[in-house]
Order: C-alpha cells, then structure tokens, then sequence
C-alpha cells in the first residue's frame, strides 16, 4: 500500500513546467525551477469553491435564520431528551443567580411579583399611589384602562359605553400617555430655569451679604420650620447645602517647602542662564562650513571670532533665551501686579496695617534670604570652595537683614507723613519741585509710591511714565552725586531702581549707555583727569541693575571700559583721588566677582598703590604711576594712632590733606583688595606672575601696628599659597589631523541591464510604482479567473436547469400524450 | 612787538619783489629774493607773542612752490649760524623747519613763485642743498642736547626727511646711539633712525636686538611713539632666519607685559605674537608641549634675550588673557586654540586703535535684548557680596 502510495506523489513529467535557467548561480537559492500547473489550477478552485463560491450563493440574501435550540440538530436526541435537556440548562442558569442565598428555597412568584409578598396582601397598589408616583410606574397602563381592557370582558360593564370601541381605548391610551409625558417634562424644564435663575441671584447676593449675618439668620429660620413640619427641616437642610457658597476652583495651596522648593528651581534657572552668558558661546564644536577648494592650511578669509553669545551685532538674540526672558519678565510682572493690588487696598485702610504688610515683606525677603543662603551653601558644597566663602556669606547674609530693619524703621517714618499718590511730573524741574526740602528717606518714599501709583499693571500710559521717571532719577543721582547724600540717595533708591529696571530693560539700557558716555567725555575732555563722585555712582549703579558676570553685555562691557580707561588714566594727587581709586577698584571687583575675570588695571592700581607706600622698591612703574608719587608713604613714628578699618565713602569729596589715619586705613584697603583679587583670579594659569610684583613689594612694607602688620601676613600668606602647578601648553591644534572623508564611491558590476543612477527617493519611488504595477496584474489575473469560475458556474447551472427543463416538457408532453391517448381510448369505447 | 599785521605787510613786499624787482638782477642766476626771505624768518623767530599757527596760515599758500621751498632752506642755513635761545624761539624753528618740505628733485610741473620767461631758469641742485641741510643739522646740535623737547622734535624730523639729505646720513649714527640709550620715547626715535641707516645706509650696529628687546618694559604703554615701536619690532623680527631662542624671547616678553598692558596694547601684542608664531613654525614649542614644568622657566629680568630660557616655557599669559574682562580682548587670543593659519594677521589696523575708539565703537553698537540681574538689591551694595560693606562705610 504504501509504495503504491509513493507512486501516486509522482507527477506525471507531462504535467510539469520546468523554468531552464541560462546561468547557475552559486548561493541564490531558486523558488520556482518547477512549475505544477495543474495542481495550482486545481487549489485556486478549490479556494474558490471555499470562498467565492459560498459567497455567489448568499448574493442577494440579507438575513439567516440560526437555530439555537439545545440539541435541535443533534440527531441522536430524541424529544424528550431535548426537553429535559432544556430544563437543566434554565435550572442552571436560575442557579447562578442565587449562589449565596444559601437554605432558601426558591421564590415562586405570580405576574412577576413573589407568591409570598401577594399572600401578605400588606400594601395593594392603589391608583392614587401610581398617579402620584409617575416617576416610579413611569410606563405603565392607566388602571382604568387596565381594568376595561384585560378584565373587562364582562356584559354588564361594557352595556354603559358602548360606542367605545376597542380601537377607541387604544388612541385614548396612547394620547393620555402623551400628554402626561409632556406634562413631566414641562415640570422638569422650569424647574431647571428656576434653579438656574436662583443661583445667578444668589451669586449676584453673595458678596453682599457679609458671612456672620448669614449665620444669624440660618439660626434665626430654623426652628419655626423644625415646628412646622418635621420633614422640611431635612429639605432645607439639603437646600443650605446644595446653595452654600462654593469657593471656585484653585490651586492647590502650597506648603511651604513646595514654595521653597519652586523658588529655588526658578532661582537655579536664571543662575544657569547667567552662567551660560558668563561663559559665551565656545565655538570649539562647531564644524564650520568649509569651501570645495579648501587647502586645509587653515587660512580663513572672514574674521572667525566667536560671536558674542546673547545679543551679537547682527542682532539676533538667541531663541532660548529670547523665551526665558520672556518668562522672566512675565513672573516679574505678576509678582508685581500682585503687589501691586496688594498696595491699594492697603492705601485705603489704615498705616497700622501697612505696617504690618511691610512686616510681612521683610519676611518674604528674609525667606528669600535662607533660600538663597541655603542655595549657596549646596553649591558650595559641589564645588569644594573653601569653608571661609561660606562663613563670610552667611555673615554678609546677615548684615544684609540686618541693614533691611533699621532701613524699614526709617521708612516707617518717613511713610506716615507722606501723600499716597504722586504724580510723575512731565518736566524734570517739575520732579525737582516734588523732591525739594523733603528728606532723603521721605525722597525715596515719594519715588516709590511715584512708581506703584503708575504701576504698567495698571494701564494707561503708566509705561511712558515710568519710562520718563527713569532719566529723572539718574538725573537725580547725578544732582546730589557732589556729597555723602548721592550715595545715601543711591543706597535706598537701589531697590526701586531695580524694580522699574525690570519694567523696561531695554529702555533702562539706553539710559545707562548715555549717561555713562556723558560722564565719559566729561572725563577725557576735562584736564584734571579727576574721578568724580558721579561717575562712580553711576558705574556703581550698572552691577546692581545688569548682569556684570555675562560675557558681553552692552551696559556692563560699556561700563567696565570706562571704568578701566579711567582707572587706568586718572591723575592721583590727592587724598580724595586716592579715595576714589580704591572705590573705583572695589566696585570692578563687584562686576567680576562672579565671572572671575582679569582686569590688569586694577592690578596695575593696586600695585601702584602699594608702591606709592613704599620708599624704595625694585619693582618697575606701571600705568600712570611714577616714582615720584610718594604721597603714602609711612613714618615708623606715625604709626601709633587709631584708625579705622573701613573707609568712608565721604572721603572721596575730602579736602583734607593725607594724614597718617588715612594712610593706614588706604593701606588696609589695599591690601584687603589685593586679598580679594588674588583669590578670584586663583584659576588663572599665569596668576603667579601677575601677583609677584605685589608680593614683593609687601614682604618690604615694615609698619610698626600690630593689627596692620597681621593684615599684611594674611595677604602674604594668601599671595604665596597662589603657586599654581604650570602644565605646558598643549592647545587643540595638536591632534592629528582626520583625513577628509568622502562618500564612499561603489561602481555596480556590469550584469547586463542598465542601471538608472537616481537619488534615493526618485529610486524608492519607482521601486515602489513597480511593486504597484505587479500587484495589479496579479490582482487583475485573479479577478478574471473569478470571472472565469463564476461564469463557468453559470453554464453549469444554466445547463443543469435547461436539462430539468427539457425533462419536465418531456414529461409533460408524454402526460399530454398519455392523457390524448385516454381520450381516444374512452371515445373508441363509446363509439362501439 | 610786532603783530601779525606787521608780518603781513614784510611778506606781501616779499611777494612784490616778483612785480618790479627793482636793484641788481644776476644774470645767470635764477632770481629770488633770499634776503627778504630770511628778514621774514628771523621776524618769525624773535617775535614772542604771534602763535605759530598764525605764521601757519599765511604760509601755507606758500610750501606748494618748489622754489619757495628750495631757497627756504638757504634761508635755515643762514639762520641757523646765528641761533641763540635768548633772542630766538628755537622751538618756532623747529616747527618752521618741520613744515617747509625738502624738495627732492625739480619736475616740470612744479610751481614756481618767482617764474620769468625773461630771467634764467629756476636750476635744482641737490648737492647745494644738502649742504644746506648739513648745515642747519649740525646747528641744532647744540640745542638738541640741552633741550630734550627739541631734541624729540629733531629727531622726528630727521627720521622723516633729514637723514636722507645729510651730506653723509652716518655721521648721526653716533647721535642716534646715544639716543637709543636714553630712556623714554627718545629711545625709540632713534631706533627708528638707526632702522634706516641700517636699512638704506649699510650701518652695521651691533646687539641691535638686545637693545630692541630692552625696549619691551612696562614703561613702554605710557609713550607717544609705543606703535612706531611695535611697528620697527615687526620690521625687525620679519627676517625668517633669525635665532629662534631671540624669537622666543621677544615673544615672551611680550606675553609678559600683556599681563599688564591697556586693553588696546594687549590686542596689538597677542596679533604681533600669532604673527611671530606662524613665521617661525619651531617656536610652537610655546603653545605645544607635554612636559609639565612647575613654574614659568622664563626669567623676565634678564637684559640678554638669549639667556632668558623662554624655549623651555610656554605662553600661559596669552590663556590667562582669555579671561580678560572685555571680551574683545579675550577674543584676541584665541588663535593659541587654533590651527595657525599661513598667512599673518595685519597689525596695521590695530595700531591705530585706542580706548577712545573702543569706547565710541562700544557705544554705536546695537542692542535688542538686555539680560537683568534677578537678585533685588537692598542697598547700593551687589546682593550677596561683602566687599563693599566690608571696606567702605556711610558713616564718617
């Protein structure tokens, strides 16, 4: 049998279709060297007997009949069986329902209802009950209507009326219904505009009525209700409830660590910014474009230098930024519009709450404060710094808060006897007129009230205000800059300053930018080459303002040329040239504090200054400073006096001339400023150098003060610890150099056809209409085999029914046939 | 004392002569009034209360004329016999001596003042004249050594047109030395005259470097001529053959000073430092090396370049520079993380440069975005930086 069966596999060679091949080739592996035609034919008809077949039979049927009866085409059943089969299967499902009723029998019930609760008779249903109740027995048959239709099948009740026909009863079923739907639905949709109507009305009454009297009344109206009617007190109980003031929608309300926590995410936002700017834009990664005819010897035709990061001359700030600020101001704005509303209702109550409001600032400072420190003290942390940062900035955190009360207390005062609202005058002279015989802390008041009363926030043309307000109070510094009050002016208008800064930078900017080129060409065209009190102020001004640590920034960098070019040139003859040199010196170390940067004027000061205390010294002349200039030099005989460590800023208008006091207390500074300049610059790689020259004229000083002389060690012993371990420069250029790389070039072998050298997508499209075209002649073959089927199936039905056909008629004819020879028969018959 | 009125009326008879030259005319010679020229001068030169620029307007018509100028410089030689600073204002004539040209040589189209078709022509000789000048040279002498404000001018002036009508320009050579030894800009005038008789003239000096290389002290920022200085450094150092230790040290130097130069000055130093680096491609030693040194090996005070070891060192003043508070200044240097290109940077444009013109470009350059500080200051003190209230107080 079962070679027999082999016998069968094989094909009869005739019925075979052998695809030759012109070539062999090695590792392709061939899908179609044999061709079976006849058994493919005989699958795709098979297929589509499967599927095309069944579906030509069910064409124009829409629905089926399907049999789910439990054993209805089980043959092997017989009635009985079914029946009971039926049975346990309903039983089973009943079951499942009542798994847990464990002990009780099952409930018989009678029209739906249980046998058990009808043998009560406890509550009959009465009409009333379900006219009253319409909600509950929403869809069911009046009991009229019941009563006639399904039981009234009696004579004697229907002798009365008579002319109601059964389809009578129906239409008035079907209207009645109708109606009340109607009558229901009216209800519902007026209730629902009343209730909308009484909340607008209550919300409309909300504000007015004050939450106590509410109260009041609520206790007032209860109990005669609770006498009335038991019942109501729940209904209005549940009104209160339901109308009771809602608060709207919020946000969450923040703990305190959440508001911690934000303001210090914002705060490591802007310190990143401000590094990146700090930094300026390293074009060390950037691939630049590079010609065709590029020789690689690295000559460059345009100026490559790095482009200044934030706002480059073309003009095109970068994006990121761009949006950050954005953000920055908008915060800004809110916080102060909040302020700002804050401010008026305090305006209209009374200055003990003010007080209390402006406590509350101070606290708000003084967290801001511990946040910060806190910041400090983490990223100190990271950085490794040395513990003495940390200690001296929590010291000067301190002061800081310390400074921020006896300033409030001062304030205080000067707010309690002051108008609320001031204008900002349209002319200087006007503003000078607000300003006069006031005193400075009454001054600083009036500006700052000037400037919430024409908050932007508000409207108007608050903005220009503002905007006209701003020259004013430069123009203001500059007025009172010739004594000690410019400087106090400066110390409390700082702040608001600051805020109106942030109102319109860009309109500060300019501001800063003119008044720094006046004092700038006041500078170079006057002989003297004195530094004034107003320059000064004004480059002192920029780094509370503008942020001096960027890499480029128009004001800052404008600032700080000036400030070096008149470092660097200045004349210094007397006590109060000195004075301001060292000032000078001490706001550029606040402009580099955090960028660290070199400033070889200020070195050069320092290092003339210490020369100018010196008699004689090895060391060579820098910058304006000549051997001549001896004007602080120290007797030994001189030093046995008080001084003070810190110099007053009234020094500098000082007429007086140098006396041994002023020496030691400029020579303190100097060296302290020697001490705090060298610790910026311990990064720089020749920072040695750069402090040599100060170290030894420092190791020559011999004053006879013990305080001075421990001042000395400690910037001697700061200067030695300066020894940076040099590593020879080992710049970039030095890598080998990467041979350019280009596209790799692949010639195809030549195989016969011609290949089209096209881009990837043009080939991946045609690829693509290729791939189309092929599936559309298949497709198209298979439809028209289909057809062939289908047409096939036709002729045999045709065929099939014109047999039957021709059958019947036969048949008929043979019946005719028969029928005449009957006939013929019967006749024959009757004729003999 | 005269006025300006006086001195007007001397030189309108002077321009008159021209009209009706009355008295003896020679000849053979080419008229001009020489003596009413100098009468002219010497009136100049006795006056004390007529400013110079006075003089300046009515003669300036004046300097265009080849002939004018030419026997001007008669008039000097005569003058300058008689030169005496009780009576004269040596420093007029040396104004007076910068301004009047040498006339090099005669071309056709050159004016003259005293032109007549009648008269012989104007002849120009150059022998004549530098005779001329020889003289009025060694006259000042004496008043170049007393006065160092002349002797400044003077050399100005024999640098730019002097020195090549001297009789024999090597004779100053000595003069020239001995400015180059004294301190201050004098110093570098003459070297810049010792530059052209070294150039044009065949002077052998020796140690010229190591006076050039001295130069280089902090005092240089101070001078008028520090970019005359930068510029003779460049000339002198373009020669590829030089020594690359003395290469080395000049740039060392220069390095060094940077470290304390005006922002301009640093500018021109670290372009005058690239340049020296791509000319002589064996002093990348200084910018590529992998030795570790514990300290700069360079001795700075050494007078001698080649024994300052600035080979063994390596420019961490220029990476110290990047750190520079303006950035322009810090963008100067960045060519030390380059590939160095082939071709020189010109210094020429820099030169020029000055804080004035920094500041002024500063302040035309646009701005669209200014970035805030975000930290509200309380006081005129920077938040969270003690220096102000540490050194300075409010209080008397």
């Amino acid at each position: 049998m079962k070679v027999k069966k082999n016998k069968e596999k094989q094909l009869n060679p005739f019925e075979l279709h052998i695809n030759h091949k012109k070539f062999t080739i090695l590792g392709r592996k061939s899908k179609n060297e044999v061709g079976k035609p006849g058994i493919a034919r005989s699958k795709s008809i098979q297929k589509r007997k499967k599927s095309l077949l069944l579906e030509y039979k069910l064409k124009d049927k829409s629905n089926k009949f399907v049999d789910r009866r439990i054993g209805e085409k089980n043959r092997a059943m017989t009635a009985d069986d079914r029946v009971i089969a039926r049975f346990t299967a309903s039983r089973v499902k009943a079951q499942k329902k009542m798994k847990y009723n464990l002990g009780e029998e099952e409930d018989l019930t009678h029209h739906g209802q249980s046998l058990s609760t009808i043998e009560k008779f406890e509550k009959p249903i009465s009409d009333d009950d379900s006219d009253s109740d319409d909600d509950r027995n929403g869809g069911k048959l009046a009991a009229e209507f019941v009563e006639k239709a399904h039981f009234g099948g009696g004579v004697l009740s229907r002798a009365g009326d008579g002319e109601t026909s059964h389809r009578d009863l129906i239409d008035k079923l079907i209207a009645e219904s109708k109606l009340r739907k109607y009558e229901k639905k009216q209800l519902k949709q007026e209730t629902n505009e009343l209730t909308e109507q009484l909340d607008k009305d209550w919300k409309e009454l909300m504000p007015v009525v004050p939450t106590k009297n509410r109260g009041e009344t609520d206790i007032e109206d209860e109990p005669p209700t609770k006498k009335k009617v038991d019942k109501n007190s729940y209904d209005i109980l549940m009104r209160s409830l339901k109308f009771d003031r809602r608060g709207m929608a919020s946000d969450k309300l923040k703990s305190e660590e959440e508001i911690a926590k934000e303001e210090k995410e914002r705060l490591e936002k802007l310190e990143s910014e401000r590094l990146k700017r700090m930094k300026g834009i390293e074009d060390d990664g950037i691939v630049k474009h590079r010609s065709a005819d590029d020789l690689d010897d690295g000559f460059d035709f345009g100026d490559d230098e790095i482009q200044p990061l934030a706002y480059n001359s073309e003009g095109k700030p970068l994006n990121t930024d761009l949006s950050s600020a954005n953000e920055e101001e908008n915060g800004l704005n809110d916080d102060f519009s909040e302020n700002g509303d804050k401010n008026e209702d305090d305006d209209e109550m009374e200055s003990d709450e003010e007080v209390e409001d402006d406590d509350e600032n101070e606290n708000d400072l003084n967290n801001d404060m511990s946040d910060l420190k806190e910041d400090d003290v983490s990223s100190n942390d990271e950085e490794t710094n040395p513990p003495m940062n940390n200690t001296d900035k929590n010291k000067s955190s301190k002061l800081f808060a310390k400074k921020l009360k006896e300033k409030k207390v001062l304030m205080d005062e000067a707010r309690q006897q002051l108008p609320y609202t001031f204008k900002v005058a349209e002319l200087y002279e006007g503003f000078q007129e607000i300003l006069e015989d006031r005193s400075i802390a009454e001054q600083t008041v009036i500006i700052e009230r000037m400037i919430k009363v024409n908050h932007p926030s508000l409207g108007n043309d608050n903005r220009s205000n503002l905007q006209r307000l701003y020259p004013y109070l430069l123009q203001h510094l500059n007025d009172n800059s010739c004594s000690i009050d410019g400087w106090k002016i400066l110390n409390l208008l700082a702040p608001h300053l600051y805020d109106l800064t942030q109102f319109f930078p860009e309109h500060a900017a300019k501001c800063f930018i003119e008044v720094l080129k006046e004092k700038h060409t006041d500078f170079v065209d006057s002989s003297l080459k004195q530094i004034t009190s107003d320059m000064l102020i004004f480059l002192k001004l920029v780094p509370l303002l503008f942020p001096s640590s960027d890499y480029y920034h128009p004001v800052c960098t404008y600032a700080v040329m000036i400030a070096s070019e008149i470092l660097s040139q200045t004349k210094i003859k007397k006590r109060s040239d000195v004075a301001s040199c060292l000032l000078l010196t001490t706001i550029l170390l606040e402009y580099v504090q955090l960028s660290k940067r070199y400033i070889p004027e200020v070195v050069n000061m320092l290092r003339g200054m210490l020369l100018m205390t010196t008699v004689n010294s090895s060391i060579s002349y820098v910058q304006q400073f000549k051997s001549n200039m001896k004007i602080l030099t120290l007797e030994n005989n001189e030093t046995q006096i008080e001084w003070s460590k810190k110099l007053s800023i009234n020094e500098i208008f000082s007429e007086k001339n140098i006396d041994c006091a002023f020496k030691l207390t400029s020579l303190y500074v100097i060296l302290d400023l020697v001490v705090r300049f060298s610790k910026l610059c311990e990064d720089i790689p020749s920072v040695n150098e750069i402090w040599a020259p100060h170290l030894s004229i420092i190791t020559t000083l011999k004053i006879n003060s013990d305080e001075m002389n421990a001042q000395i060690d400690k910037t001697k012993l700061q200067l030695q610890m300066l020894n940076k371990k040099l590593e020879k420069l080992q710049t970039v250029s030095n890598r080998p150099k990467a041979l350019r790389l280009y596209e790799p070039r692949i010639q195809k072998i030549y195989d016969g056809r011609t290949f089209k050298t096209e881009s990837k997508e043009k080939a991946e499209r045609s690829k693509l209409l290729h791939r189309y075209k092929r599936e559309m002649k298949s497709a198209v073959r298979e439809i028209r085999k289909d057809n062939s089927f289908l047409s096939k199936l036709k002729y045999h039905e045709q065929t099939k029914s014109d047999v039957e056909r021709r059958n019947k008629v036969k048949q008929i004819y043979s019946w005719g046939a028969n029928q005449a020879h009957e006939i013929n028969k019967l006749a024959k018959k009757n004729k003999k | 004392m005269a006025t300006i009125s006086e001195f007007k009326q001397l030189f309108d008879k002077f321009l008159l002569e021209n009209k009706c030259p009355t008295g003896e005319i020679v000849k053979k010679k080419y008229y001009f009034p020489v003596d009413q020229l100098k009468t002219i001068y010497t009136f100049m030169l006795t006056t004390t209360n007529i400013q110079w620029s006075q003089f300046q307007q009515i003669i300036t018509k004046y300097v265009e004329y080849l002939d004018f100028c030419y026997y001007s410089w008669e008039c000097f030689s005569l003058i300058v016999q008689h030169l005496n600073t009780d009576k004269t204002n040596v420093y007029m004539f040396t104004n007076l001596l910068g301004f009047i040209k040498i006339p090099t040589e005669k071309n056709e189209d050159d004016k003259l003042l005293f032109k007549n078709n009648k008269r012989p022509q104007f002849k120009y000789n150059s022998e004549q004249l530098k005779s001329w000048v020889t003289v009025v040279w060694d006259g000042m002498k004496p008043f170049m050594l007393s006065n160092i404000k002349i002797r400044r001018e003077m050399l100005t002036l024999l640098i730019e047109k002097m020195q090549m009508h001297l009789n024999n320009p090597l004779v100053t050579a000595d003069f020239l030395m001995d400015s180059l030894d004294t301190p201050g800009p004098i110093a570098i005038l003459g070297l810049q005259g010792i530059f052209i008789l070294v150039k044009d003239y065949n002077l052998e000096c020796p140690n010229i470097y190591g006076k050039l290389y001295n130069f280089f002290t902090t005092d240089i920022f101070n001078y008028r001529y520090k970019t005359r200085l930068f510029y003779l450094a460049d000339i002198f150092l373009r020669s590829t053959h030089l020594p690359e230790l003395l290469v080395a040290a000049f740039v060392k130097r220069m390095a060094r000073l940077s470290l304390v130069a005006p922002p301009t000055d640093i500018q021109i130093m670290a372009a005058f430092i690239g340049n020296l680096l791509i000319r002589h491609p064996s002093l990348k030693v200084l910018i590529q090396s992998d030795s570790v040194v514990g300290s700069d090996p360079y001795i700075f005070e050494e007078k001698d370049p080649l024994k300052s070891n600035a080979l063994n060192s390596s420019l961490w003043e220029l990476v110290s520079l990047k750190q520079h508070i303006l950035p322009k200044v810090g963008k100067s240097v960045n060519f030390l993380f380059k590939k160095l290109p082939q071709v020189e940077w010109d210094m020429s444009e820099l030169l020029d440069d000055s804080y004035e013109n920094m500041i002024d470009e500063e302040y035309k350059t646009d701005f669209q975005k200014v970035s805030l500080t975000y930290e509200k200051p309380v006081s005129f003190s920077v938040p969270l930086s003690n220096h102000m209230d540490d050194l300075w107080t409010l209080d008397d």
